[in-house]
């Protein structure tokens, strides 16, 4: 009866929030579906009748810029960084999270510090290094760099993880003889599904969205991501808002598709286990 | 033992993916280094040159007029293909973006709009052949770097007007546009007691924009070379001219005459705002009359040079600046160089850059183009005037130290959130010359 | 531990290390490398400059007043997000299709790019935008959102709330899930009330997800950049300059890489120094507490 009465009381104060939280992206959504006439005059309404498909049409394919290119490059690009990140930092994490030694705990700091660097201060160094491992203008560089760039995050989520884990069933496997990579894979991985569905949302967004590296890594003669390749498209000194608020719908859709996709898994993931618990 | 393992399959993995990633990228590398640059030559014919060309987007300078250029240049020149890119962020200039690319040895062909002098330092721009083409320009040596030209420009670009709502001004009574101080705030103080707000200006680039464009015509009419006496320590920011500048400025935003909540709107807000009649008197550079002549109001719009104290008309802007320059490491020169030539002073394109940004032909032979009223008040201003100089981080006989541009900024909002202190603001643009004048 | 077991471990641990290394330990040194010289990020030759750079730095009061402006973002930002992250997580730990619209939507603002979030929030808070507006229509006077000093810093402050709390829900929502119930059933027994259960069970159990939490919006506050470089760029009158927009413009528009990698320096010294302070401190309060 309590619980009841307690879920009840917070959608009272939960409804009117969220519809708050959501003006910006009716703001967004609305105005990409609208002349350019009706943006000026009345950038907040929404009037059915005259909602119009025409920058969509317009800006998806010009001869400067095609979205499905565009998306192609970054579907490829944050697909493969993500799951090499997935890969390689569960399994670093595992070794955080079960040994102790002189070795990795500097290596743990040294962890940290890249969480504190900004991205665009390190810019001109790693455009040197890049070029020196011949690594610039390609899409290996750009994921590459991702994976450096978005390694302490991911370990930190998986070491949170794993902490939590009791240590008592890789012992029990051990005792059966298995190898600590079966361990891993067979046992604690399955586990680690919250965990690692975060981090798969968390990567996929940023790297998705990731503007600056891309332009200068990709470089000007291959090819461009969605998010680069739609300000480019569009200039920034641009004002032709109608094509700017459809290009970030276009931009955005792909990543809101993904996350709507996963919250299922994702919360399949945390019931299970709070199942187990 | 453990360190064994761990250095040896350190190395083993990177190692191999070395080779997987480097094995790739040299395959897809455009330039083949066993080739030198040898476009023109009949063996290469089965093989088009491409080159790269930064170009600079803008509301006027759009996507369209660089492809429909493209395309006929590549028509008239088979065998050469030209890469349009553009840098990504909204800076003011691609100097940011250049500098990356020049980085990671991926610097283009053509660029344009750069910041000349800086990436002349760098060694990445090509010296320019003074040849019959050249020659076309008026005035060709004011861009000249230590007696080297680097760019290809023929365009005349005026900054410090006016521009003012003709209906207001007649609400208000003002029967002739101001030339003075004085008079500039006599006209202020009627437009103000008739409820219109006299000035706009705006919160980011464009505050430090207008303080300049306000101040620096009474200090550069005297002094065309205010920037190299500034390196050289001869004048300062806080000599009395400057001051006095400063102190007219400071005492138009005491007296309110800007619009309010300037620090909180932007660029493109503030030109929205002049033209819905919001406000008198707008300065703003040429360009803004290409925004004008595409709007629909109710007003006439006309424009004046921003005042002197003594009413002498001294214009700043852009004398053959920007415009297209060259890549010294280019593998392909020449035909890099026939394309620059081509966007600046070919007849299409030269009209084509003049109209889109409302620049005015500094050719000794001008192109005319289609002007709006308003574009030919400003042509006829700049008949009367002298030859340019810049302003902020333009040329006025040099460069000055870079990102000076964010000092103005810095000095022009402090005014506007009501710092008086004119001496201390004027001494922050020393200070900031001196510490970065490295 | 024996042999099979450093060779399964070596394996696994290396290839991450090894591109982090890489890709951005390296570019870090070569940062560190060039704020000993005076490089102005485009010439090709430098010369040595030996601690001019970190000395100039020191006196620097626009750098002083950045910190102080990074560390206040910082401070606010991660308290109040940390706070709303564990309330909305616990209000949103149960299913239902609500719930599921309500974490959805504290969780968009994370989805877009920053260029979209900054031209959406420009058209609603700027002098002419909808909210002023609207509080000009209620009869109010219009509010510079970013032309006030000490207000654009709140601003930023906000967006920085609005765009990161999802984001930390998310982290407590998972560390909610890992919190056995027969813990609740026990307390419960004893007649523990919900507050007693939270402060309790609750609260103690989600320590790891609170170190992960603070850390992370500790250390992404401190290198604030974007809202910043979109909305403000760091005006009015350098008011909303972080550490991070400094030595951005510093480098790239005053043309002096090797002093903003001096600045960038300081930034990492002191990121760390309180980072690792935070993490330590962190680290002993969960194992106290699990």
């Amino acid at each position: 009866m309590r619980n009841e009465r307690g879920s009840n009381i917070r959608h009272i104060f939960l409804i009117p929030l969220s519809l708050l939280l959501l003006i910006p992206f009716y703001i967004a959504v609305i105005n990409a579906f609208k002349t350019r006439e009706d943006i000026l005059a009345n950038p907040f309404s929404m009037s059915i009748g005259n909602l119009t498909l025409d920058n969509f049409l317009r800006s998806a394919v010009t001869p400067s810029f095609n979205i499905f290119k565009a998306y192609w490059t970054s579907i490829l690009i944050t697909s493969v960084s993500v799951v090499l990140l997935i890969l390689l930092c569960s399994m670093m994490s595992f070794v955080f999270a079960r040994v102790q030694n002189r070795f990795l705990s500097i290596c743990y700091l040294l962890l940290l510090s890249g969480l504190m660097i900004p991205p665009q201060v390190i810019l001109i160094p790693l455009v040197k290094v890049l070029a020196k491992l011949g690594l610039m203008f390609t899409p290996q560089g750009l994921i590459l760099y991702n994976i450096g760039f978005y390694v302490p995050f991911t370990v930190f989520i998986f070491v949170g993880f794993i902490r939590t884990l009791s240590r008592e069933l890789d012992e029990s496997a051990k005792i059966d003889g298995a190898s600590q990579l079966t361990i891993f894979w067979r046992i604690l991985f399955p586990l680690l599904r919250p965990a690692t569905a975060s981090a798969v949302i968390f990567l996929s967004l940023w790297i998705w969205n990731d503007f600056v590296n891309p332009v200068i890594i990709l470089g000007s003669t291959k090819s461009y991501t969605v998010t680069t390749g739609i300000f480019q498209a569009v200039g920034q000194y641009s004002t032709n808002w109608e094509d700017v608020f459809a290009l970030v719908v276009l931009a955005s859709a792909p990543i809101f598709v993904l996350y709507l996709f996963m919250q299922k898994q994702f919360i399949a993931g945390l019931t299970e286990g709070s199942l187990k618990g | 033992m453990r360190k064994w393992f761990t250095m040896c399959m350190t190395l083993l993995i990177l190692s191999s993916l070395l080779a997987a990633c480097g094995g790739n990228s040299s395959g897809t590398k455009t330039n083949d280094p066993a080739k030198p640059a040898d476009n023109g030559t009949k063996t290469t014919d089965t093989k088009d040159v491409e080159i790269v060309f930064q170009s600079w987007i803008t509301p006027n300078l759009t996507v369209a007029y660089y492809d429909s250029l493209i395309n006929r240049f590549e028509s008239e020149n088979p065998g050469i293909k030209v890469k349009r890119i553009q840098p990504p962020a909204n800076e003011g200039n691609p100097d940011s973006y250049l500098k990356s690319l020049l980085a990671s040895g991926d610097f283009p062909d053509v660029v344009q709009n750069a910041t000349i002098q800086m990436f002349v330092d760098a060694d990445a721009l090509l010296e320019i052949p003074i040849d019959d083409d050249i020659k076309k320009i008026n005035n060709y040596e004011a861009e000249m770097i230590n007696g080297k030209l680097y760019n290809i420009s023929a365009i005349r670009q005026p900054q410090s007007l006016i521009f003012y709502n003709k209906k207001l001004f007649a609400e208000a009574g003002i029967e002739s546009t101001p030339k003075t101080w004085a008079e500039l705030e006599a006209a202020a103080e009627k437009l103000k007691a008739k409820g219109i707000t006299p000035l706009l200006t705006a919160g980011d680039w464009t505050a430090g924009f207008t303080f300049s464009v306000m101040t620096s015509p009474d200090i550069y009419k005297d002094n065309k070379n205010w920037y190299a006496d500034r390196f050289d320590n001869k004048v300062k920011f806080t000599d009395p001219n400057w001051i006095e500048s400063a102190t007219y400025y400071t005492n138009l935003v005491k007296n309110g005459y800007f619009n309010k909540g300037v620090l909180s709107i932007d660029y493109t807000a503030v030109e929205q705002e002049f033209l819905k009649g919001n406000g008198a008197m707008y300065p703003m550079g040429s360009w803004f009359s290409a925004a004008e002549a595409n709007s629909k109001k109710d007003f006439e719009v006309g424009v004046f040079a921003t005042p002197t104290k003594d009413g002498t008309q001294y214009l700043l802007g852009g004398e053959n600046s920007g415009g297209y320059a060259v890549a010294k490491m280019s593998n392909h020169p020449e035909a890099a160089l026939k394309f620059a030539k081509f966007m600046m002073l070919d007849p299409e394109a030269h009209k084509g850059i003049l109209q889109a940004d409302a620049l005015f032909s500094n050719l000794k032979e001008p192109l005319k183009w289609d002007m709006s009223p308003l574009q030919t008040e400003i042509y006829e201003l700049l008949l009367k005037n002298p030859p340019m100089v810049g302003h902020m981080n333009n040329k006025v006989g040099r460069v000055p130290v870079s990102g000076i541009q964010d000092q103005y900024n810095k000095v022009a909002q402090n005014i506007l959130l009501g710092d008086t202190d004119v001496a201390k603001n004027m001494q922050s643009l020393d200070e900031y010359w001196d510490k970065n004048n490295k | 531990m024996n042999k099979n077991d450093r060779w399964a471990y070596t394996l696994m641990f290396s290839p991450g290390i090894l591109i982090y290394f890489c890709f951005l330990l390296v570019p870090i040194f070569l940062l560190v490398y060039y704020s000993f010289y005076n490089w102005d990020g485009i010439s090709p030759s430098y010369s040595f400059a030996g601690l001019s750079n970190y000395v100039e730095a020191f006196h620097d009061k626009a750098f002083g007043r950045a910190l102080f402006v990074t560390m206040f973002i910082t401070v606010v930002a991660t308290l109040v997000v940390n706070i709303l992250g564990i309330a909305f997580a616990v209000l949103l730990n149960k299913k239902g299709r609500m719930t599921n619209f309500y974490r959805s939507v504290f969780f968009f603002p994370l989805l877009l790019s920053t260029v979209s979030v900054g031209f959406i929030w420009k058209s609603i808070l700027s002098y002419n935008g909808l909210l002023n507006n609207l509080i000009e229509q209620l009869g109010g006077e219009r509010i510079e959102f970013f032309g006030d000093p000490n207000l654009a810093v709140l601003t930023i402050t906000f967006l920085a709330i609005w765009q990161s709390t999802g984001f930390v829900i998310v982290i407590y929502l998972a560390g909610l899930q890992s919190i056995p119930l027969s813990l609740y059933e026990a307390v419960r027994i004893d007649g523990a009330n919900r507050w007693q259960q939270f402060k309790h069970i609750t609260f103690p159990m989600l320590a790891p997800a609170f170190t992960m939490s603070i850390i992370f919006m500790f250390t992404g506050s401190m290198r604030e950049y974007d809202r910043v470089a979109v909305l403000t760029y760091g005006g009015p009158a350098g008011a909303t300059e972080t550490i991070a927009y400094q030595v951005v413009k510093v480098g790239f528009n005053a043309n002096r890489l090797s002093y903003s990698a001096s600045l960038a320096v300081y930034m990492l010294i002191i990121v760390s120094i309180l980072a690792v302070s935070l993490t330590v401190y962190l680290r002993r309060r969960e194992e106290k507490l699990l």
